[in-house]
């Protein structure tokens, strides 16, 4: 890739092995986020567009467990899988075979033997490929994608063919009519996936493989197994894989060929790549934000959503290498500039990455409302005028209002937070809140609402820094304003 | 003055290796860089063909700037490359590896090379004609490499290292190929390890350590200057 | 046995030629572009397939006339990798590979949705040049005339084409050079850029030869370049990665196999080749004609 960035480094990476997982972190992140998430189907019940809801999110996790799964192999190991669903292939068809013509079969099993019949199949797929670097990985792990997908497409008397397999049995509590069951289900097993994967790459084994991407020559001089560390990435990627494929065909209660076709490999690469390669939790990031760019555009336009993924591809190789995660996370900073200068520099930064983000939520907004609502191009001209509906306003009207507006009030908040005033520090927070709400209220196109929230999520992350506070509260500030100035210029 | 080099900085990526280099040529010369390994001979030589652009700095060939210029470019203006490591065509055959170095002479050069006039200063290469490249010796590999170069009929010459990695024999042999060349006329920039090698055949020389110049001056001010040899060269 | 000697024999290896002859089209363009430019270009397939649509537009406009099709639209299909060239590869040449690799792959994505926007959904065909539509027989069988007396002498020619613009022309001399050393070629006085571009048009142009020439034989559908990919990276994993003449091997084995794959597990023929692959590839890991162990760095 053509820039690198460390890969994220937790307190957890530095932990001693005895002192237990219980003092990790980001165990404890995982525990908030099981507690936030288990009852969230509970919570919206009531809500209009419950069903989407749940039903987005339980798919939403599914693939975010397969695109850190391929992240193993693509961040950490350094190799590109083109070929990355058949995993997802040969675990929705493993686990729906065996329901299906073993009529004993126990639910639980058949889910296990997906992750497991993953491994296996990564195991003999890897044996030819892991050995060939870049290219060759690229091809043939392309080709032997291909083959499970012809073998799917057309060995009708077993796999059923291009008709699918369908109809699979599944246990009666997963059948319930507000899908909050199977949502919590998904939920537990994607985020104990997650989580073990988690463990994977901070263990040496996982630093090896770093070190193996780094230099492969170097790490081979040191002693380190260069092929079989590689063989297990790719085993465990395989497994992890299936194990997504197993819960997307039983989300279905069906499995086409299609699950393993090359344009699943696709989605998440660029899963990856959006949320960003050298970074944990970010092709989960990626996950969301395909996802809920694909439930806007499919709507209308399903035919061009190929053309999407590639310029988005293009967008990303050339304007943003590290990915939305690593866009958040990237800090320009020189160590061996005193204080007041970092500061300074940090807060320019700041400044640019929140009219890039300012620009990017506008233009997305404007371009999936064209999508979405294609004909509300001006002001309404049936006279039921409503303030706050989008349909009324129409798309360019409200556009340019939005620009405007937010364009005048971003520049007065970072004006203030360029000059240190404490105030607009929490303001500009305020600000990137009142904005999700208004977009929620509004009912603009998700992938815009998602941007704001990436938005907010950058603002408190360089915002609530410790070093970035004490500049707001301490005399820092006074310092750092002709910097500021210098660094503006 | 066919060659100035001035002041120029050099890098790849992050590593700086040049540190304000000014080298001379005049017409007819025959001039040497000396260095150990890692001096910035090769970088001088690089950014000299534009395959290195000089961060700073200009490099102006017979009034012309061609700083940072396109390798291709400066080439055809009459700088012909030898590079170190003797990079021939493996693939090719001895006559083709010759074949794709012709090209037209710059205007106002009195160059005219064909393979019948390599052949005279490297007759081993006669006979390998149709031999591919890749199955030469070392040392005519490297007269290939020169030979190549020349087929592009160029003003000034520009030869890395040459004696690397050859028999003492065969570096004998080269030396004298390379002072007939001189005879005729060329004007040659010499790197090399080997010092007693490159001043033996040069009028004058340079010495560079860590990416800047240390001495300049005629082979004998740098014979007499002792302090110098003892320092950088170990004659 | 003796029935199979006689009959099946002759009859499968002139089908396998047929297949063979048809891939090589596309390949030998991959093949060409890969050893000079380094970049493994995804979006190959992409000119093979707007190749086969150009030449529908073409014979819809002129309504049935093909021969010039076979021409124009290859040239068509050239200045759109020329202006991709420029655009998108020359600021990547100095790249990761595996960037270069992910940039051609995001254009295989575009232009397979272009040619859904602009053509539809529904497979299209193109009909049989006039004079070509019916059967020969020959050694006692059938075989469509257009399948011996175009796509056999197009493979062959441009095996030969290529073989003698390589070998026998000074441009030729400098290309198989530059696949050996890039730099090296410019300090000689090459403009390297415009050789990339040079060998990029010419590995354009062989694609959308390929697509042209195959289109009268089947449908032209959106995916048709992504099924077309897999095979050519097939035949030229096999041949060796860069080889011109590994290219060529590959692409007869690979007709042979399938054709004759067909004959005994009609339902998974393909799956004969990626075998053989495989053992290909753990007995000789460079392919069979290859040279360098690795394609990357």
């Amino acid at each position: 890739m053509a820039t690198s960035q460390d890969t994220v480094t937790h307190p957890a990476g530095a932990l001693g092995k005895g002192q237990g997982a219980l003092r990790d972190p980001v165990l404890w992140g995982f525990v908030a986020a099981f507690v936030l998430l288990f009852w969230t189907p509970e919570l919206i019940i009531y809500m209009e567009w419950a069903d989407f809801w749940i039903i987005f999110l339980t798919e939403a996790f599914i693939w975010s467990l397969f695109a850190v799964a391929f992240n193993l192999l693509m961040g950490y190991g350094g190799l590109i899988s083109f070929g990355q669903a058949a995993y997802l292939g040969i675990g929705g068809y493993t686990t729906g075979l065996l329901l299906k013509y073993l009529v004993w079969m126990n639910f639980y099993v058949a889910l296990v033997a997906a992750p497991i019949f993953g491994a296996f199949a990564a195991l003999i797929i890897g044996y030819f490929c892991i050995r060939r670097t870049h290219i060759y990985f690229a091809i043939l792990t392309l080709a032997f994608g291909h083959i499970v997908y012809l073998i799917a497409f057309k060995w009708y008397d077993f796999t059923g063919g291009d008709n699918g397999l369908i109809g699979v049995p599944v246990p009666e509590w997963i059948k319930d009519p507000t899908f909050a069951n199977y949502y919590k289900f998904v939920l537990v097993i994607c985020l104990v996936s997650i989580y073990l994967l988690w463990r994977i790459v901070n263990s040496p084994f996982g630093k090896t493989l770093t070190a193996i991407r780094e230099n492969e020559v170097r790490a081979d001089f040191v002693g380190v197994n260069v092929q079989r560390h590689k063989l297990y990435a790719f085993m465990i990627a395989g497994a992890f894989s299936a194990l997504a494929g197993a819960l997307i065909m039983v989300n279905e209660r069906s499995v086409y060929p299609d699950l393993a076709h090359w344009t699943q490999s696709t989605q998440v690469l660029l899963m990856s790549l959006l949320g960003g390669v050298y970074t944990f939790f970010g092709p989960i990031v990626g996950a969301f934000l395909l996802l809920t760019m694909d439930a806007d555009i499919t709507q209308n336009y399903p035919e061009i959503w190929q053309l999407f993924l590639g310029g988005t591809l293009v967008l990303i190789l050339f304007a943003l290498p590290g990915g939305i995660v690593g866009f958040i996370q990237e800090r320009d900073v020189n160590s061996a500039d005193d204080m007041a200068t970092q500061m300074a520099k940090q807060m320019a930064v700041f400044s640019r990455k929140s009219w890039y983000f300012f620009c990017g939520a506008v233009a997305f907004t404007a371009f999936f409302s064209v999508l979405q609502a294609p004909d509300s191009w001006w002001i309404s001209e049936d006279w039921d005028f409503e303030l706050l509906s989008l349909i009324t306003w129409g798309i360019v009207p409200r556009t340019v209002l939005q620009l405007i507006v937010g364009a005048a009030v971003l520049w007065w908040l970072l004006r203030g937070i360029r000059a240190y005033q404490p105030l607009h520090r929490w303001l500009l927070l305020a600000a990137t809140i009142l904005s999700i709400v208004l977009h929620i209220y509004l009912e603009t196109p998700l992938s815009g609402l998602l941007l704001v929230f990436l938005w907010l999520v950058f603002s408190f992350y360089i915002l609530l820094q410790s070093d970035v506070r004490r500049a707001f509260s301490d005399g820092v500030a006074v310092e750092a304003k002709d910097a500021a100035q210098e660094a503006a210029e | 003055m066919i060659l100035e080099v001035n002041d120029i900085y050099t890098s790849y990526g992050l590593s700086q290796i040049l540190f304000g280099i000014s080298i001379n040529i005049e017409q007819g010369e025959c001039v040497a860089l000396l260095g150990r390994n890692g001096v910035g001979k090769t970088t001088t030589l690089r950014s000299i063909m534009g395959l290195t652009a000089p961060k700073q700095g200009s490099v102006v060939y017979k009034g012309n700037n061609i700083t940072g210029q396109a390798t291709f470019r400066v080439a055809k203006l009459g700088v012909g490359y030898v590079p170190e490591e003797r990079r021939i065509f493996p693939d090719l055959s001895v006559r083709e590896n010759l074949e794709t170095g012709r090209k037209p002479a710059a205007n106002g050069s009195g160059q005219n090379w064909t393979i019948e006039r390599v052949h005279e200063i490297f007759p081993i290469l006669e006979g390998l004609s149709e031999r591919k490249g890749g199955h030469l010796s070392g040392g005519e590999q490297q007269m290939l490499t020169v030979g190549r170069t020349l087929m592009g009929n160029p003003d000034l010459l520009l030869l890395d290292e040459p004696s690397e990695g050859l028999a003492p024999l065969v570096v004998r042999d080269l030396a004298e190929q390379i002072s007939r060349l001189k005879n005729e006329g060329m004007t040659i920039l010499l790197c090399e390890q080997n010092a007693k090698f490159a001043t033996d055949l040069s009028d004058r020389a340079y010495i560079l350590e860590k990416g800047q110049v240390r001495f300049g001056g005629t082979i004998d001010e740098l014979q007499e200057n002792e302090e110098i040899r003892d320092q950088y060269l170990g004659l | 046995m003796v029935d199979f000697i006689v009959n099946v024999l002759p009859v499968q290896f002139i089908n396998g030629l047929f297949i063979a002859a048809g891939i090589y089209l596309v390949a030998s363009g991959l093949s060409l572009v890969f050893g000079v430019l380094g970049i493994l270009n995804f979006a190959h397939g992409s000119f093979y397939m707007y190749g086969a649509f150009f030449v529908f537009t073409y014979v819809g406009f002129t309504a049935g006339d093909f021969w010039p099709a076979l021409f124009v639209a290859p040239l068509i299909v050239v200045v759109l990798g020329v202006v991709m060239e420029v655009i998108f590869l020359r600021p990547i040449y100095k790249a990761d590979p595996l960037y270069q690799l992910l940039l051609t792959y995001a254009l295989v994505l575009i232009f397979g949705d272009l040619v859904k926007i602009i053509y539809g959904a529904e497979n299209l065909s193109v009909a049989r040049p006039e004079g070509f539509e019916s059967t020969i027989t020959f050694l006692g069988s059938q075989f469509p005339s257009y399948q011996i007396f175009v796509l056999l002498p197009a493979g062959f020619l441009t095996v030969l084409g290529l073989y003698l613009f390589l070998n026998r022309t000074n441009i030729g001399r400098t290309v198989r050079a530059a696949t050996q050393d890039r730099e090296m070629i410019g300090a000689l006085g090459v403009n390297v850029r415009l050789l990339y571009t040079g060998v990029f048009a010419v590995g354009a142009f062989l694609g959308g030869l390929g697509g042209a020439v195959l289109a009268p034989m089947g449908a032209l559908y959106p995916g048709m370049d992504f099924d077309v990919i897999i095979e050519v990276f097939l035949v030229v994993v096999l041949g060796g990665l860069g080889s011109m003449a590994g290219t060529a091997l590959g692409a007869l084995i690979y007709g042979e196999l399938k054709s004759f794959g067909i004959l005994w597990v009609p339902e998974l023929e393909s799956v004969f080749i990626y075998v053989l692959m495989a053992v290909v590839l753990v007995a000789r890991p460079q392919g069979l004609m290859g040279k360098q162990v690795e394609g990357g760095h």
